[in-house]
């Protein structure tokens, strides 16, 4: 077969509803962004051909971080699926607060 | 060790760390197909109270591609759930476990199964063949696990459709001597002529005592083949399947301040295995951790590896004088001695003209998948050196439990089977000798899960 499910990492403009769920995941994800954007510098690019099977609840953890604050290219994470966005506004808000965290003293 | 902590980043991550792949025509019944994915190395039996478990952030799956394009065709998938009866106690359990509804076995699993048939592109059926299966506790000692192999046989889940599985706790049943290999790829029974020698032993089975964790499932060969056939001929490309065991985790994880994490995002692949000791031995350190990460079907840019393997290099460099022929054929261009043996018996399947009435063959496209050619019957008498053994029923196709793999690799490394494709080459005597002198210490059981029952804590010990 030419290739297996549930792996995909869409680059296609979002739909509407996966924008409102980019939204609420900056919300819910801003404090995680810093922290996110330490993966593309670990090379975690590839999806598996793992088939996620378990739906995510609606309260489920949403993650969200700057992949390539360059392009703008920012990526939301919900239960075992991902979408890729870019949206270069987005990404700077979000690489402003993360500026903002290297103030923060660790606790 | 076959593929046990073999690459920088999973030798951090046991719990998803594939250790061996075997699949095989099941001898209790050759209609049916048995596959054993081992993760988890090296458990000591006694690492309690937290002993160890499948992680239930890891997804495991087994996958089969029955076209020949090294794509997952039929995937089986594994996913655990853990929980405790008691959270007031520090304890594993506390009384004996007599059966796996006792109400003293505390930390307990279980697990689901589900099949995805996997058809164009995205288009992808998942069916819940089993949830709720209990996986059997650990094997901790008299007092808690009497009775083990009643209990642990309980744990043998049977499911529509012809399918059984069993996931839990079992025997290390991969031999090898681990101590002597690495240091410095000395073999025990040879050792006198090492380039450091030392006098000649017998081999000392480094994984002995140790406990692995097993998925074993039990499937008819028509949920394997491509159009639900029963493979009867052994020529037929629709009796082969090529077969690999992988571990993922979840892209992102959140640990919390609670003690609690949670993860989201895709799967992402950290551990595969096909045949044994690719990524141990043939994939160099630098690329190891890419390799566990990559997909079979995308393996072709390890080519060279398997062409030029960096252990047929160092032989005679570590054995002066013992590997003559193949001293001489390494003085010749690379290019112009590529073990072809070795791609076609570990990256491509034998084709078909090569062995009398074999083949495995699964097409050109390089990848590390597990070849198994269904259609042929168990052998009445196997050889646990398998194809080199004149066993055609074993490794390197599929692998069975008690096949000796270190021993036929190294031999094939070495050059026994180069003439297979380069008929004027003549192997070292030595070649065709060569072995750890390692065997495993417990007999393998006769019937499904076949690797035996682990071994107990309490009788553990490093003496």
């Amino acid at each position: 077969m030419a290739r297996d499910p549930g792996t995909s990492t869409p680059a296609n403009p979002l739909t509407t509803h996966s924008r409102r769920t980019l939204l609420r995941a900056a919300a819910v994800g801003t404090a995680a962004a810093s922290m996110w954007g330490a993966a593309r510098a670990l090379g975690i690019d590839n999806a598996a051909d793992a088939a996620g099977t378990v739906e995510a609840p609606e309260a489920a953890p949403i993650l969200a971080y700057v992949r390539d604050a360059r392009t703008g290219e920012v990526v939301v994470m919900k239960g075992a699926t991902e979408i890729a966005l870019r949206d270069a506004g987005l990404a700077a808000r979000l690489m402003a607060i993360a500026k903002e965290a290297d103030d923060v003293v660790p606790s | 060790m076959s593929s046990h902590r073999e690459a920088p980043e999973i030798s951090k991550d046991p719990v998803a760390d594939n250790t061996d792949l075997y699949a095989f025509v099941d001898p209790t019944d050759p209609t049916k197909v048995t596959i054993l994915a081992n993760y988890i190395p090296l458990e000591d039996p006694a690492g309690g109270p937290n002993f160890f478990q499948f992680g239930d952030d890891v997804l495991y799956e087994i996958k089969i591609d029955n076209d020949g394009d090294a794509a997952a065709d039929v995937i089986y998938q594994f996913r655990f759930q853990t929980r405790f009866t008691n959270p007031e106690t520090f304890l594993y359990n506390t009384g004996p476990i007599t059966s796996l509804t006792s109400s003293s076995w505390n930390l307990r699993q279980s697990y689901s199964v589900t099949r995805v048939r996997v058809r164009d592109d995205d288009d992808a059926e998942a069916t819940v063949i089993g949830s709720g299966l209990v996986s059997p506790p650990v094997r901790i000692g008299p007092r808690s696990t009497p009775n083990y192999p009643a209990l642990a046989n309980a744990g043998i889940h049977t499911l529509a459709d012809g399918v059984k599985v069993f996931a839990g706790q079992r025997d290390e049943g991969f031999f090898v001597d681990l101590g002597s290999i690495f240091d410095l790829g000395a073999l025990r029974p040879f050792q006198n002529l090492h380039l450091i020698p030392l006098p000649a032993t017998g081999g000392k089975d480094g994984t002995k005592g140790f406990n692995v964790h097993t998925i074993a499932i039990q499937l008819p060969k028509t949920q394997l083949t491509r159009d639900g056939s029963v493979p009867t001929n052994a020529m037929d490309a629709k009796s082969v399947v090529g077969i690999w065991a992988t571990a993922s985790r979840q892209r992102g994880t959140m640990r919390g301040d609670d003690g609690e994490s949670t993860s989201a995002g895709p799967w992402v692949q950290v551990s595969r295995l096909g045949n044994p000791l690719i990524n141990e031995v043939v994939i160099p350190i630098g690329k190891k951790d890419g390799w566990n990460a990559r997909k079979p079907r995308n393996d072709s840019d390890f080519l060279v590896y398997y062409q030029n393997p960096e252990l047929q290099n160092l032989l005679p460099v570590l054995y002066p004088g013992v590997f003559p022929n193949l001293a001489s054929l390494l003085t010749m261009p690379a290019a112009s001695r590529s073990r072809d043996d070795l791609v076609a018996i570990l990256a491509t399947g034998i084709p078909a003209g090569i062995i009398p009435g074999f083949q495995n063959f699964t097409g050109s496209r390089i990848a590390d998948m597990l070849r198994l050619n269904m259609a042929i019957a168990p052998a009445a008498t196997p050889s646990a050196f398998g194809l080199l053994g004149g066993d055609a029923a074993g490794f390197p196709n599929g692998r069975r439990v008690a096949d000796n793999v270190v021993a036929i690799e190294l031999r094939a490394v070495a050059g026994v089977t180069l003439p297979l494709v380069r008929p004027s080459y003549t192997p070292d005597g030595a070649a065709g000798l060569l072995t750890d002198g390692t065997s495993n210490e417990q007999p393998y059981l006769g019937t499904f899960p076949y690797l035996a029952h682990p071994h107990e804590g309490f009788e553990h010990s490093h003496d």
